[in-house]
């Protein structure tokens, strides 16, 4: 299968079929975690079989919530409707960077809805030229950009009526964890 | 004495006054702008003003009448209100790579008139942006600069 790595977070791995269209087919693998495992604990793991099953079952259960949190219709809506026109770009450096750019909007939208947090659509602007994709929150006085390019994303966020001095910049990559711009987004 | 007070006249509108209006237009569709809707109010993108060349245009308004469909490039965009002096007075620095500020940059709108735009003019930095990081700052603050009564032609649908 032709597919594309989204991103790999809290033991789960998504990965996008590229061939699947609109609406896209995700692939979704749980990652088993490194257990460090103490002799006393081998035993009595090898001791009760009944224990070794439960910790197959909790893995089978976060499985299951992933995948019917991807068929939501709210994600499809939210998430992936915006970033539509992937397949309209012919060049594969603008695709990739659609993908990047939705990946990132992705891992917002999950963070707010596992966490019950206020959603927002972003304002898209794609800058051919540039090679970039803008992606754009506002939240009262509270505003947050991001700048999506093929090796690098950056970030400004802007609050206050100061606009000389209520603004910081940064970067992030989609291999950490970016909930914190989320979280500054939204608390008051 | 005709020639001289043309040239006088000439040079005072190479000056672009602080207590200017410039108009600069905001493109219709979904881009550019968002309705806020619980708050009832319409928020600029900084995208709005992006520029290739990192030069962004605006028009004077006293060199077009005061008229802000001059600015307008089709019927259904949208115009907003800028003055000059609040252009001029934004703080954008420079970084280096150690994101501490080196310096700032000078701000300024500059009349740069064209063939077909005799009220065109560029906001501009001395020196010119050495990274787009700079510029991107600029973006926000000028788009944060934008409050709902500078729309002097909403977009269309908001009307």
């Amino acid at each position: 299968m032709n597919t594309v790595f989204l991103f790999k977070e809290r033991g789960i791995k998504c990965e996008e079929d590229l061939t699947s269209g609109f609406p896209p087919i995700i692939k979704v693998a749980v990652v088993p975690r490194p257990v460090v495992v103490t002799p006393r604990q081998r035993k009595k793991t090898l001791n009760s079989k009944k224990n070794s099953y439960s910790n197959n079952e909790d893995n089978v259960k976060v499985n299951v919530n992933f995948q019917n949190l991807l068929k939501d219709v709210n994600i499809l809506k939210d998430v992936f409707q915006p970033f539509k026109k992937i397949n309209s770009y012919n060049t594969e450096r603008l695709k990739m960077i659609f993908f990047r750019a939705r990946t990132l909007s992705l891992k917002f939208y999950l963070f707010a809805r596992n966490d019950n947090l206020w959603w927002q659509k972003p304002l898209i602007n794609v800058n051919e030229e540039e090679g970039e994709i803008v992606l754009e929150w506002w939240n009262k006085q509270k505003k947050l950009t991001i700048y999506v390019c093929s090796d690098t994303i950056d970030f400004i966020k802007v609050w206050g009526s100061d606009i000389d001095n209520e603004m910081e910049d940064g970067s992030i990559s989609l291999n950490n964890n970016i909930d914190f711009l989320w979280r500054w987004l939204i608390c008051a | 004495m005709n020639e001289e007070i043309e040239k006088n006249n000439d040079e005072k509108i190479e000056v672009i006054e602080d207590d200017e209006i410039l108009y600069r237009c905001v493109f219709y569709g979904e881009s550019y702008y968002k309705i806020i809707e619980k708050e009832n109010r319409i928020v600029v993108s900084s995208q709005a003003f992006t520029d290739r060349m990192m030069l962004p245009s605006v028009d004077r308004a006293k060199l077009c009448d005061f008229n802000p469909y001059y600015t307008q490039k089709n019927q259904e965009d949208g115009v907003v209100r800028l003055l000059t002096k609040e252009i001029r007075l934004l703080q954008v620095d420079h970084k280096n790579s150690k994101d501490k500020t080196e310096f700032c940059y000078a701000i300024d709108v500059v009349y740069r008139p064209l063939p077909d735009n005799f009220a065109h003019s560029q906001i501009e930095s001395s020196p010119a942006y050495q990274n787009k990081g700079a510029f991107r700052r600029l973006l926000e603050r000028l788009s944060r600069l934008v409050k709902q009564e500078d729309w002097e032609i909403k977009p269309h649908g908001l009307r």
